[in-house]
């Protein structure tokens, strides 16, 4: 493979994914903001925590995920955010799997991505594929893969021919 | 190391800007929520008693010949485990499958169930089969949080078509 292409599979496909990362977040949380009674209902229905905790997640857990979003898109502390959504995707598949272990069946509350919102195996396996989206963007930036907003403006050189130099 | 220890404090100092501006937003926004007001929606109408059939006789009959029981859960959640001769049979069924298993279960007397007494599947499942003449139809209520409750036997894996059953 040819330096050009690999430097463009290093430096483009982490930026596509990290752009799709931030869609997929801002749109959730926007979607729990513009309907924050309806989420708290969502929360409820997995009986983990009372019924403040579940307001106070209601009313916070959409903030995170738009400020990773906003992250993503903007490309700034990118592994950060990749953290913070890979911690709250783990949660989810948690919270998932503990109603599944209870017999529960309801909606999941989450963003319907690829299949309905109810929670099961299928739910589970489109959050692990945004978690592993999750690590390869953070990977790749925190690895310098791909350039920030403040290095691609002025790289002395460019930070995926770094990566792919020998030695 | 001390890279990783950076981007940890880093995450920690986004998660609680992120809470500051949702409370900060939450509280001066018109449709805010109160933290310590319940939102669940009403419950749903329950089942008449006549149509609930209590776990007590629904213990001496499920198992008899002449009763169907009917798990009207997701097949994830039956797969997962269901009341022993239990059948699938999701409200997710399309009309033609549905209109499929209606020659088994005439002349039997019908019990449907779901996730508990809060779920409302099994009551329009029992509706469904109502509107298409079915008189003897009980739902139990408890469904499969009561049953697990009592500790009773359980069944797993995907089962038996109804045709394999009835």
């Amino acid at each position: 493979m040819r330096a050009d292409s690999r430097t463009f599979l290093t430096t483009a496909g982490p930026i596509v994914l990290r752009l799709f990362m931030a869609a997929v977040f801002l749109s959730s949380g926007i979607a729990k903001i513009l309907d924050s009674e309806a989420f708290a209902q969502s929360i409820y229905l997995y009986k983990l925590v009372p019924v403040p905790a579940a307001n106070l997640a209601a009313v916070t857990l959409p903030w995170v995920e738009i400020f990773c979003g906003l992250l993503f898109l903007t490309g700034l502390l990118v592994p950060e955010s990749a953290l913070i959504s890979g911690g709250m995707l783990l949660f989810f598949i948690g919270a998932i799997l503990s109603s599944m272990a209870r017999g529960l069946q309801h909606e999941c509350g989450c963003h319907a991505l690829f299949f309905e919102e109810n929670v099961g195996w299928k739910k589970i396996a489109e959050n692990l594929v945004l978690l592993e989206t999750c690590l390869a963007v953070g990977l790749a930036y925190k690895l310098k893969a791909c350039p920030t907003p403040r290095e691609a403006a002025s790289p002395a050189v460019h930070p995926a021919e770094q990566v792919l130099r020998p030695g | 190391m001390s890279g990783m220890v950076k981007t940890v404090a880093r995450s920690v100092l986004v998660v609680i800007g992120a809470c500051l501006a949702g409370l900060t937003i939450n509280a001066f926004s018109p449709r805010g929520l109160s933290l310590a007001r319940d939102y669940s929606p009403p419950p749903p109408p329950s089942p008449s008693s006549q149509e609930i059939i209590p776990i007590q006789e629904f213990l001496r009959v499920y198992r008899t010949p002449a009763v169907v029981l009917l798990d009207a859960r997701d097949p994830a959640l039956y797969e997962a485990g269901h009341i022993p001769g239990a059948v699938s049979l999701p409200l997710t069924l399309d009309e033609e499958q549905f209109q499929d298993c209606l020659p088994f279960l005439t002349g039997r007397t019908i019990v449907t169930y779901c996730s508990g007494a809060r779920c409302t599947d099994s009551t329009t499942l029992a509706d469904r089969f109502r509107e298409r003449g079915f008189a003897n139809v009980r739902i139990f209520h408890g469904g499969w949080e009561e049953w697990n409750g009592h500790g009773l036997p359980v069944e797993k894996g995907p089962g038996k078509s109804m045709r394999e059953i009835l």
